[in-house]
């Protein structure tokens, strides 16, 4: 692949994978080299330029690579301390100063809800990401995550369900 | 039709995290590095050796349908499972990370009459990881226990305590056993390792046992057909050499491998003959 085309992907998706990255792994150093690799898998397989959904295909590779790591650190039995990011910036997303009840006092509905969304368990968050976040179909996130679209719908099913809740939880 | 959440959703999850200017920057300047440098990426060509694959054919009187997966050997590992995305040089900065590791010791206690168990133990790592370890100086014992697989058609008699763990964080949980066998009355040893997965990884997650000075790869045809590929590793301290023998075993949701120390070639080939894997 030339890396011509490749520079043109980062322009069009990094975006894309970059807020991908973040929400799922929800530590910014982890997320800087997931999206990292995930360019340099790319480019490396050739198939980018062939594909006919680009940003579905990257993210399907972030997300194998990052189902690979978690295998990589587990068997070592190690982890290194979880820093979740606190830039300025990303005030969006929950971190550790901010809960969910800190959130609720600004009474923004959209933060609240970006806060529910990180506290997913993961299966349910990278669902819910690669369908409202990066637009990627059933049957899309079936093929890249080597799930039925059953489970699919199933896990997005449950995580609305768990979303409502918080939602009322804490407006109530 | 869209309800009130998913429309809140796609309002609240737009992707505007912008990546840093020096973060493109790097990605550009790898692609070209790796692309003067021609290289499967993270992998240098020349240590690549073939793929190999192995299949049972129904032959013998014990006729299973087990397909192992395939064995991909590189300078410092043995893979198996989905390739495509395996990193060598990912998996050797990982083992030769100086990270400190925080262990918590959380609980130890002592086995009894009523349990199978020697010992227990429950250790945190970084306060996020839980390993829970018993010991067992009864092999079969330890597997009705954890309902891991027997590989073997044979007793072993045991050289030393097995163990057993069971290790877990948030989102992912992998039970593991491993033990030490003699073989015969000498100082030969066989030295096994099988890890389940249990939840939270893809299907077609890649698993890697990193060797050092590898080399000699080849492999063997047990009496029932299965070929294993066999890859010895030299590991020199001071003046001592000691070789290693690696067998790695991958199917379904398990993986594992088996080495062995101070045994021919020939008694090498009459365990893995012992080898009958059954599929659930």
């Amino acid at each position: 692949m030339d890396s011509n085309v490749l520079e043109k992907c980062i322009e069009d998706y990094g975006k894309d994978v970059y807020s991908f990255c973040l929400y799922m792994t929800r530590n910014k150093e982890t997320a800087e080299d997931l999206y990292q690799q995930t360019f340099l898998v790319a480019y490396e397989k050739g198939e980018l330029d062939d594909a006919r959904n680009p940003k579905s295909y990257l993210i399907s590779i972030a997300v194998n690579l990052w189902n690979n790591q978690k295998r990589k650190y587990l068997w070592r039995k190690k982890k290194a301390n979880i820093i979740y990011f606190q830039d300025e910036d990303l005030t969006k997303l929950s971190s550790d100063a901010e809960t969910v009840e800190e959130t609720v006092i600004k009474q923004d509905e959209e933060e609240l809800i970006r806060s529910l969304v990180n506290e997913l368990p993961e299966k349910m968050r990278i669902v819910i990401l690669m369908y409202y976040m990066e637009e990627m179909s059933v049957d899309e996130i079936s093929k890249a995550l080597h799930i039925p679209a059953g489970t699919v719908k199933s896990r997005m099913h449950q995580a609305k369900n768990r979303l409502r809740e918080g939602m009322v939880q804490y407006e109530g | 039709m869209k309800d009130n959440m998913d429309i809140l959703l796609e309002k609240a999850l737009q992707p505007n995290e912008v990546p840093r200017v020096e973060l493109n920057a790097s990605i550009l300047e790898k692609a070209k590095r790796r692309r003067k440098k021609n290289m499967w990426y993270g992998v240098p060509k020349v240590a690549v050796a073939a793929l190999v694959f192995a299949l049972l054919c129904p032959i013998g009187v014990y006729a299973t349908n087990l397909i192992l997966k395939q064995v991909l050997v590189t300078e410092y590992t043995m893979t198996v499972g989905d390739t495509e995305y395996f990193n060598e040089k990912d998996i050797v900065d990982s083992m030769n990370s100086t990270e400190e590791v925080k262990t918590d010791i959380v609980s130890h206690e002592e086995g009894n009459a009523n349990v199978k168990w020697l010992t227990k133990d429950v250790q945190k790592l970084n306060g996020l990881v839980t390993n829970t370890y018993y010991t067992y100086d009864d092999y079969k014992a330890m597997l009705e226990d954890t309902k891991m697989p027997n590989w073997f058609s044979k007793d072993y008699e045991l050289s030393e305590n097995a163990s057993y763990v069971n290790t877990k964080d948030d989102t992912i949980e992998e039970d593991a056993i491993s033990a030490t066998f003699k073989y015969g009355e000498g100082e030969g040893r066989i030295h096994l390792s099988v890890t389940k997965r249990i939840k939270g990884f893809a299907e077609n997650v890649s698993s890697s046992l990193y060797l050092t000075n590898t080399g000699n790869k080849r492999t063997y045809k047990n009496v029932d057909g299965v070929e294993f590929t066999l890859v010895d590793e030299v590991r020199e301290s001071g003046e001592t050499k000691v070789t290693r023998t690696y067998v790695v075993i991958a199917y379904d949701m398990y993986d594992g491998h088996i080495f062995f120390e101070n045994l021919t070639e020939e008694q090498m080939h009459e365990v893995l003959d012992t080898i009958k894997i059954s599929q659930q």
